[in-house]
């Protein structure tokens, strides 16, 4: 055994994952090399340090909170449909994998259609009679008009969008939420659009956009009016950064003092966590004895005692 | 009364019922809940992963066919999370290592460091622990989101290479690799505590 493979072993070894069968020429190798044994040392002394970090346990509170946000999305969310249900349990039967005849054939069939779909459609102009256009964001004129959104989705690697709407005809724009006329279409969604799942995406996209105050004042509007409890705290988590803000900080004090749901009152809770004063104070102290849940109760009276705790010298 | 079992519960929550997929849940939210924290060391980025990641198990019952074991099929999603949102970070360049104290969020290590310090009996010593604690931190944000997870996986939750090998889809051997590699790195980065 060569020392760099005794090195690759001696790592598995401080684990107990050494294979049995590689023991006996690492134990023969280690006996004969000095230098070996003293990186063994080393590797122990790297594991030893390393526990030194030990592990956060979430406190039950934390817990508490994951649980709440999961059962709030699960409503937003639904159920899964049967259909969707049916197409999963169905999903691992592979019928072209099966019968490869039969899947060079249905390529064909497709291809064939594909090409007269093609050539019959190429006269048309693009975006005509409902046909979708693509555009980049930078593309579309200033005074462009919104009759209806379709579809908005994040790509949560880059963070650009894609939002399809109705205008005189349909278009889906891609772009970064920067862009005014992504941010245009979205800020008409989160104001005017009835779909909760339209809106709940546009505050998705604008709340990484909250720096502008115009898009912090739309959030604002949503985390005080929207009727849905995900739509309202997707906002809100776009706002918690700016709590020195005292436009976002009165309408967090009004969240916290007014939302109907519990789930949105104890993220105000913990948005005011470190800038607690008087007014925010004087809330927790009502919500502590008089709130109705449980647990914002209980979140509120654990508030006030941090922030006495933090008062005293 | 007697808990139904794990495939019963699995059966029934593919079957619609919320109820059934509440109590799988249940079962492995902890630590879940603990490994992302530990990940991210970010209570509020901990509670995003638990979110995605339960979300996307539920998204995705339906195809589970107990082909492996449920706990291994719902740590893939869990670690695919993970992966995500680390990498996402490294992408945005947001990672901040700064925190070297117990507790759960933001703000709470921001009090228990208050408290430690009102408490710590030996400040020389605490410092250098703190010193400690940070060049682990730093050392580990510094690692690719793959090696960070299999050495979160085996060296902090104890989870067997070959376990961890079959929740990201390979072979046992390349995380062997990973681990190798990752021990290659910590060592030239921590070399002046060891």
């Amino acid at each position: 055994m060569d020392c760099q493979r005794a090195q690759m072993l001696m790592v598995l070894h401080i684990y107990g994952e050494l294979a049995e069968e590689d023991r006996p020429a690492f134990e023969q190798h280690l006996g004969s090399c000095a230098n070996c044994t003293a990186a063994l040392e080393v590797e122990r002394k790297l594991r030893g340090l390393m526990d030194e970090r030990g592990t956060r346990e979430p406190s039950p509170e934390l817990l508490a909170r994951c649980r709440m946000g999961l059962e709030e999305s699960l409503d937003f969310d639904g159920p899964l449909s049967l259909w969707e249900r049916a197409r999963q349990s169905i999903g691992w039967v592979n019928p072209l994998g099966v019968h490869p005849a039969l899947s060079a054939a249905l390529l064909l069939l497709f291809g064939v259609l594909l090409g007269w779909m093609l050539t019959t459609k190429l006269g048309e102009k693009p975006g005509a009679g409902g046909t979708p256009v693509f555009e980049q964001a930078g593309t579309i004129p200033d005074d462009f008009q919104i009759s209806g959104i379709h579809s908005i989705a994040t790509d949560p690697v880059t963070g650009g969008v894609a939002v399809s709407y109705d205008a005189a005809r349909r278009v889906t724009l891609t772009g970064m939420p920067e862009d005014a006329a992504i941010q245009r279409v979205l800020l008409f969604a989160v104001r005017n659009y009835e779909n909760s799942g339209v809106r709940l995406e546009s505050v998705e996209a604008l709340r990484r956009q909250a720096d502008d105050v115009l898009i912090r004042r739309a959030l604002i509007s949503a985390m005080l009016n929207d009727k849905n409890p995900g739509v309202r705290l997707r906002a809100l988590d776009g706002l918690k950064k700016y709590p020195k803000d005292p436009e976002v900080r009165q309408a967090l004090l009004q969240a916290l003092a007014k939302d109907s749901n519990p789930g949105v009152r104890v993220e105000c809770i913990n948005a005011f966590t470190e800038f607690p004063d008087s007014e925010v104070i004087a809330v927790l102290r009502v919500l502590a004895q008089k709130d109705k849940n449980n647990y914002v109760r209980m979140k509120s009276a654990a508030a006030l005692e941090q922030a006495w705790a933090t008062d005293k010298p | 009364m007697k808990q139904p079992d794990e495939r019963t519960l699995v059966l029934e929550a593919q079957n619609g019922s919320r109820v059934a997929f509440e109590q799988l849940v249940r079962r492995y939210d902890q630590s879940v809940l603990r490994l992302a924290l530990n990940l991210v060391r970010s209570a509020e980025d901990a509670k995003d992963i638990y979110q995605e990641a339960f979300l996307r198990v539920y998204r995705n019952l339906g195809r589970f066919r107990f082909e492996c074991s449920f706990y291994t099929w719902i740590y893939r999603i869990v670690t695919n999370a993970c992966l995500d949102h680390l990498r996402r970070k490294s992408t945005r360049k947001e990672e901040t290592v700064a925190r070297t104290t117990g507790g759960d969020g933001d703000a709470a290590d921001v009090f228990d460091q208050l408290r430690e310090t009102r408490t710590e009996a030996d400040p020389e010593r605490d410092l250098m622990r703190r010193q400690l604690a940070f060049g682990i931190n730093q050392a580990l944000s510094e690692l690719s989101p793959r090696e960070r997870m299999v050495f979160e996986l085996r060296h902090y939750h104890g989870l067997r290479l070959r376990l961890i090998g079959e929740m990201f889809g390979t072979s046992e051997e390349t995380i062997k690799n990973c681990l190798f590699r990752t021990h290659q790195k910590l060592r030239v980065k921590l070399r002046d505590w060891i």
